[in-house]
């Protein structure tokens, strides 16, 4: 179900963790809300359940207006239908698997009869379908998460939230249960809003990704969207992007690169930006866009550093190096096996203009947030 | 946050209702005795019923540090630091040979750390002034016929400084003990890895790292030894030895009473308790660091190799000096028919035993009431304390109810009220409050609810704070009203530590006697006053069969609530 939150502030004393922010999140998408801790994405989350009380703004799901502070509505969190999934399970130690899962049944005083049948069909779908009995404080890390996901479920609920749900199980487990999540989530195409600190997850999960930084959404777009051209350097940094590099941009030229000077140790590096920008910027290359030589290019080339391999690490699809070249401190992805390079061996790296993106400062950007 | 929720306007008013209710309950159990002792302080009548008369004046606080007072001052001073010492040192080396070492029996060495509690420091009193009294004491009169030229007194500083030592111990020991056994032993481990031999590790990681143990542990049996009420009054009197909360009864049992100056030192020794829990307070702040994980460790044992059975023999001596020589003890004296005894020999005259003394007290109505009157006070203060903590804790822990900070404050505010100087407050709050309280069983419920109050209030918090919200949230998000989370998740995971804690307002209620002294009359005596008043009377026999008796209810209660509910947490405080 649709859901829009519009202008909605959280408050706790005097400290700010969300600042009037907007999102609508569109009739069976999942938003993954990301961004380091303290970002204000869990508060905007438990806004919309209801477990925190915004200091201002609307929140509406589906026709329903859930919280209105203008009108002094608020719809508590039992009467949102809205499921959630924490991040410590919260799964009742002091009930079954099926009691767990069937109580937002009770509390709806569904008949028995298909209660149990529900139930019994939540579990099959999380892959417990044998668990119903068991003790709920006998699980396994994944295996409360995988009921938590089927109470979550059983209840039909019109918006499904997941509170970092993944941070607590090994990493194998995590990358399977994320893909069952997404799975359930599209099959059922229910409206999901994910709250995560993990870069990786929150790409392969979301259909639209909001980076949070202090309480306000700084970029919300498609993980290709986001990944391919980043609103600044913090979301680049966020993404765990490397070669990122402070400068100051001089204005561009009539065939629109522009150079772009670092410091007084370290050469201008020459960009070509669609939309140039001047003054301070931050500059970013991607590990795979850089070439590495071992003889100097013999075409003229604007970016080209001599400099060492500092060290370098096999990856199976690829090979990472890091370059210390010209005073910086260089990462490079090369998919071409048989590179043959070593530590310490002298190399040439390269990169095209157009491959060097330009980036606002974070706060230097008048107006940091995404419009609705 | 799990708070009431509820929508619309008039949320403000009816939340408003459930902190108000209980805060108005809590200011007439808690604030009013309080007033009433500073109020009596400063003025130069005492409280009458239905009427607060009286000019001020502050010369009962000038007469604090002179004369009498002054030397009741000292004695209390010099009794909690020696009693603190030496109770520090049973419980600290007790502590690490159950937790750290190899030595013989030590499931039996770790229980001799705890039992003791179940001895209420009146029967140790009673018990070791039958050991060690001059003259008669049993130990002396064995000590004269092997010819150990010693002549013990009980009735002396060092005499009340060492039952205090002895029946204060298993405070320090459990927490010393916690600590010890808690550790991750990888810090030690880490320590030795990286070049700390055994004593450098004890001394760089091991000491550190339980030092803050140590310290509350010292602070807390200070706090409990200075207002200490029975072994002061029963070992102290025979040597005109005061402290101030003996001396403060004295005052109220002379005649006329000296009420306005009792009241003033009363607020003289809350304060300095007030003190001691400031202190307390900011160490435990301090204790972040600690490495108490919860977890199962297994610590590291060192082994004792030829040192085993001495380490034995100072474990099993403690437990042989503090409880079962003053059950023996107690047992010899009740059962002989012929209190005097001319010689070792006479110990074991099994002509002159018999169970006349039992009989005499079981048939005693004084008693027979007593015994009444503590299970009706026991098992009311059980239901009451039950209900007001644990929905005082519900509300500070799982509501955003506006005044639960101060319920909290107030909860705690008991800690700082030697029982004794509670006694009082009570007595006068009620002789002010038109309501007919003072002469009944009631009185005494509503002191022992508020005596007991902090302790009550934290354990069922705790255990609260052990729950994690997001079992209540996940509970809101899965459709259910605060009333029925709190009745299918909160109250289910906490009901077994609700039940321990009540079972344990009954064990400390039954044990309790300071908290009554001013507010029992001859029709509402409970078990520890009988004691105390055959003591008093210098029925000694008597007074042995009736602790024997008391000590076995006592026992009883202990099992059943360990046997039946896996409760083991010991009272932590009263006498």
């Amino acid at each position: 179900m649709h859901v829009n939150v519009d202008n909605v502030s959280v408050q706790y004393g005097d400290n700010v963790a969300v600042r009037g922010l907007s999102l609508e999140i569109a009739s069976g998408e999942m938003v993954v809300l990301l961004g380091p801790s303290g970002c204000g994405k869990t508060s905007t989350m438990r806004s919309i359940v209801g477990l925190e009380t915004p200091s201002s703004g609307t929140i509406t799901i589906g026709d329903r207006v859930m919280f209105d502070k203008a009108k002094h509505i608020d719809v508590p969190a039992n009467r949102r239908n809205v499921g959630m999934v924490f991040q410590s399970y919260a799964i009742w130690p002091h009930m079954t698997v099926a009691q767990n899962v069937g109580f937002p049944l009770r509390m709806r005083k569904v008949p028995k009869a298909e209660s149990a049948r529900r139930v019994a069909d939540a579990l099959e779908l999380v892959g417990l379908a044998d668990f119903g009995s068991r003790g709920a404080s006998l699980l396994s890390g994944g295996q409360m998460q995988r009921v938590a996901l089927a109470r979550a479920l059983v209840m039909r609920p019109d918006v499904l939230l997941f509170d970092e749900p993944l941070s607590n199980l090994d990493a194998k487990l995590r990358e399977q249960l994320r893909d069952e999540i997404r799975d359930v989530q599209q099959r059922a195409g229910l409206t999901a809003v994910y709250v995560t600190h993990d870069q990786g997850e929150a790409l392969a999960l979301a259909d639209r990704v909001a980076v949070m930084r202090d309480g306000v959404i700084v970029q919300l777009d498609t993980p290709e969207r986001l990944y391919e051209a980043p609103r600044n350097s913090f979301v680049a940094d966020f993404l765990g992007m490397s070669n990122i590099f402070h400068g100051r941009a001089a204005a561009p030229a009539p065939d629109g690169t522009q150079s772009i000077s670092l410091d007084d140790r370290r050469p201008d590096v020459i960009a070509k930006a669609a939309a140039p920008l001047s003054g301070s910027v931050s500059l970013c290359v991607r590990p795979e866009r850089l070439r590495l030589h071992r003889r100097r290019p013999d075409v003229a080339h604007p970016n080209v550093w001599s400099g060492t391999v500092t060290s370098l690490g096999f990856f199976g699809t690829h090979t990472r190096y890091r370059v210390r070249a010209a005073g910086m401190d260089l990462d490079v992805v090369t998919f071409a096996p048989g590179a043959d390079l070593r530590r310490g061996d002298q190399v040439h790296v390269a990169v095209e203009p157009c491959d060097v993106e330009v980036l606002p400062e974070v706060g230097t950007v008048a107006a940091e947030t995404e419009p609705a | 946050m799990s708070g009431l929720v509820a929508s619309g306007r008039s949320r403000r008013y009816t939340r408003l209702l459930p902190t108000g209710a209980l805060l108005a309950v809590l200011a007439v159990l808690v604030l009013l005795p309080i007033g009433m002792l500073v109020y009596a302080s400063v003025t130069d009548a005492v409280p009458r019923p239905g009427a607060v008369t009286g000019a001020l004046t502050f010369s009962h606080f000038s007469e604090l540090l002179s004369g009498a007072n002054a030397s009741a001052a000292a004695n209390t001073l010099i009794l909690g630091l020696a009693g603190t010492a030496l109770s520090m040192a049973i419980g600290g080396f007790l502590a690490w040979a159950a937790a750290r070492t190899d030595v013989p029996g030590k499931a039996m060495v770790q229980l001799s750390g705890i039992i003791p509690l179940f001895v209420s420091s009146l029967v140790g009193a009673v018990a070791w002034s039958t050991l060690a009294s001059p003259g008669q004491g049993y130990l002396n009169i064995v000590f004269r016929a092997i010819g150990v030229p010693i002549e013990l007194n009980i009735y002396t500083l060092p005499g009340i400084a060492f039952v205090f030592g002895l029946y204060y111990a298993p405070y320090s020991f459990m927490l010393i003990y916690g600590a010890l056994s808690l550790m991750n032993p990888e810090l030690e481990e880490a320590a030795k890895v990286y070049g700390a031999s055994g004593r450098r590790t004890a001394r760089h990681v091991t000491f550190p790292l339980v030092k803050p143990a140590i310290a509350a542990s010292a602070v807390l049996t200070f706090g409990l030894i200075v207002e200490n009420f029975p072994v002061p009054t029963l070992l102290g009197t025979p040597g005109g030895i005061d402290t101030l909360p003996s001396f403060i009864y004295r005052l109220m049992n002379a005649a006329p009473p000296q009420s306005n100056l009792a009241a003033a030192i009363g607020v003289g020794l809350t304060v300095i308790v007030l003190l001691i829990l400031v202190v307390q307070r900011r160490m435990l702040a301090k204790r972040r660091y600690t490495t108490v994980s919860g977890k199962g460790f297994r610590p590291r044992v060192i082994e004792l190799g030829r040192w085993r059975w001495a380490v034995f023999a100072l474990c099993a001596s403690y437990i042989t000096l503090a409880v079962i020589l003053p059950l023996a003890a107690l047992l010899q004296m009740s059962m002989r028919s012929q209190p005097f005894i001319s010689g070792v020999g006479d110990f074991f005259d099994v002509s002159v035993f018999g169970f006349q003394q039992f009989t005499a007290v079981l048939n005693d109505s004084t008693f027979q009431d007593a015994f009444r009157n503590s299970m009706i006070v026991g098992l009311l203060v059980m239901l009451a304390g039950g209900v007001l903590h644990s929905t005082m804790a519900f509300i500070v822990h799982r509501t955003r109810l506006p005044g639960r900070k101060l319920v909290e404050y107030i909860a705690m505010a008991p800690l700082a009220m030697p029982a004794v100087v509670l006694s009082l407050g009570f007595l006068w709050a009620w002789f002010l409050l038109p309501v007919p309280l003072y002469g009944t069983l009631l009185i005494l419920v509503l002191a022992y609810v508020v005596r007991f109050m902090p302790q009550g209030y934290s354990s069922v918090s705790t255990s609260l704070q052990q729950i994690h919200p997001d079992l209540e949230d996940s509970a809101y998000t899965s459709g259910a009203g605060p009333v029925r989370s709190a009745t299918t998740i909160t109250f289910p995971l906490i009901r077994a530590s609700v039940v321990s804690s009540a079972l344990m307002l009954l064990i400390l209620s039954m044990r309790e006697l300071s908290a009554a002294v001013f507010l029992f009359t001859s029709q509402t005596r409970v078990l520890s006053i009988v004691i105390f008043d055959y003591m008093d009377g210098g029925v000694f026999a008597r007074a042995a069969a009736a602790s024997i008796l008391y000590s076995l209810v006592l026992g009883a209660i202990a099992l059943l609530a360990r046997r039946y509910l896996g409760v083991t947490a010991a009272p932590s405080r009263g006498a």
